[in-house]
């Protein structure tokens, strides 16, 4: 059979649900790695020695793991985290630990991402929300998100185009998805339309995500 | 009344503001001025606690504001509206949000903030601009958001930080104008800080001039500009203050005229025929 016959003959069997379970890797952790670093960013901004909660310990020991996380290449840290994810997740193969791992890897990028926007809005409006009653609360939630949005679309851009490459990676340890298939079936099998079939199709995923962020992005700016 | 009793305040080894003493009267106009960087909008600020200060007291309406906290801190301010120089609009919503900002942090129902917004709209001139975003505004248009969002939790006390400074002569004529008539309606204490002499001389009842952290003369407007004082002048380098131009103050001793029109010969530089 020619490579081309087994292309068609693996797309609904392997490449499509490869699609889903890539797609699903990335939402799941997207969601749960933005949610956890708007977290953290906020903590990051509030506690900074000019915010309005400053605390060096906190601030200190929260900047210092984002940076040593951030640190581990991609693939390191997956491998570095397999123990873990066994534990929190009961095995360390499959969509489920990968999510595990891209949310571990990419929270201390949303994190800085989150802090990097939020830090691009006027110390003045700050000022100006305290002069009228607002509490920290409402002046991070009405004022420092508001202003920042579009900035934060923009970054959280970039981080979810990092996480495609990161769900590629995962999938040379197990994960699935459309790595694996890239690896398995096309880099290791010498098939080269497989694997550039997947190239294609992420590079699909890669523009649609940014054709999508820009239209939101317009739409809040 | 505001009163200010021996406020000084450092940032680190510097003294930014030293040994300010002040009243300032309900419903009147008063003028802190001074060059950039002098210390006028720390002092400005001190007054509703977004700057603390090392010592001395400030005491506002019989109550000694250093030490509020919390929810008295914010209670406190509700009642002391401010005006920035760079407007500080959230620029990614309508003029209608921007001044009902203060409303939705102390969680008035949307039939009062819409009935609030719409009335101080009206009375600062922007009705017809409140579904505009601050990008579509001239600069006087900002600022009378900003004027409307700083009054629309009826404050007793407004605090207007060089609030005509990023402005051309005529919107700062009809900003100044605003302000006076909302001082003589609605009867509300201004504190206006500003570099601006022609700021002070067209609203203000009274004046501080603030040099060196430190206040240098004080007194009623006329007053000082009749004085032509040593500090009025150092403020105002070549201003003309009078009805008519009048240069006698500037006196260059005949020596340091020749040197520097000899500089000016030998590099060949034509100043004016």
């Amino acid at each position: 059979m020619g490579q081309g016959s087994r292309l068609i003959e693996y797309l609904p069997t392997v490449i499509v649900p490869a699609i889903w379970t890539t797609l699903e890797m990335i939402f799941v952790s997207a969601i749960l790695s933005i949610i956890f670093g708007m977290i953290f960013g906020t903590v990051l901004i509030l506690t900074d020695e000019k915010g309005l909660l400053p605390n060096k310990v906190i601030h200190f020991i929260l900047g210092k793991i984002t940076d040593v996380i951030r640190a581990f290449p991609t693939m390191i840290l997956i491998v570095a985290l397999i123990p873990l994810t066994r534990i929190v997740i009961g095995t360390s193969i499959g969509a489920n630990a990968a999510i595990f791992a891209i949310t571990i890897g990419c929270t201390p990028f949303a994190t800085r991402m989150t802090e990097n926007a939020l830090q691009t809005v006027d110390s003045d409006l700050v000022l100006m929300a305290k002069s009228v009653g607002a509490s920290n609360l409402q002046i991070v939630s009405k004022v420092l998100f508001v202003e920042a949005l579009p900035v934060l679309v923009s970054n959280f851009t970039i981080m979810l185009i990092n996480m495609l490459n990161m769900s590629a990676m995962a999938g040379a340890v197990g994960a699935g998805g459309l790595g694996a298939v890239a690896l398995t079936y096309g880099y290791q099998r010498f098939d080269n339309a497989i694997m550039y079939f997947v190239v294609a199709i992420l590079i699909v995923i890669v523009l649609l995500i940014q054709g999508l962020a820009k239209i939101i992005y317009d739409k809040l700016k | 009344m505001i009163e200010i009793e021996g406020l000084v305040k450092r940032y680190r080894e510097v003294k930014v503001l030293d040994n300010i003493n002040l009243k300032i009267n309900d419903g009147e106009i008063f003028g802190v001025v001074g060059v950039s960087g002098v210390g006028k909008s720390t002092l400005l600020r001190c007054l509703n606690l977004l700057e603390q200060w090392q010592e001395g007291s400030i005491k506002i309406d019989e109550i000694h504001i250093k030490n509020l906290k919390s929810k008295k801190l914010r209670e406190f301010r509700k009642n002391m509206g401010m005006v920035f120089q760079n407007f500080s609009l959230i620029e990614r919503e309508t003029v209608f949000q921007n001044i009902s900002f203060p409303l939705r942090c102390w969680g008035y129902s949307k039939e009062e903030i819409k009935k609030k917004v719409t009335e101080l709209a009206k009375v600062v001139g922007i009705e017809d601009k409140l579904q505009e975003r601050p990008k579509n505004l001239s600069g006087g248009q900002k600022q009378r958001v900003g004027i409307a969002r700083a009054l629309i939790l009826n404050p007793k006390y407004l605090l207007c930080d060089e609030c005509t400074s990023a402005l051309d002569p005529k919107t700062t004529n009809s900003i100044l104008e605003l302000l006076k008539t909302l001082n003589e309606k609605y009867n509300i204490t201004i504190v206006v800080v500003t570099h601006e002499m022609r700021v002070v001389k067209s609203i203000c009842h009274r004046m501080a001039i603030i040099e060196g952290g430190s206040i240098a003369e004080m007194g009623k407007v006329e007053d000082i500009f009749n004085e032509n004082s040593i500090y009025l002048r150092n403020l105002t380098g070549e201003e003309n203050l009078g009805e008519k131009e009048d240069y006698s103050i500037i006196k260059i001793p005949q020596e340091e005229y020749e040197t520097v029109v000899g500089i000016l010969k030998e590099n060949k530089i034509n100043y004016g025929k």
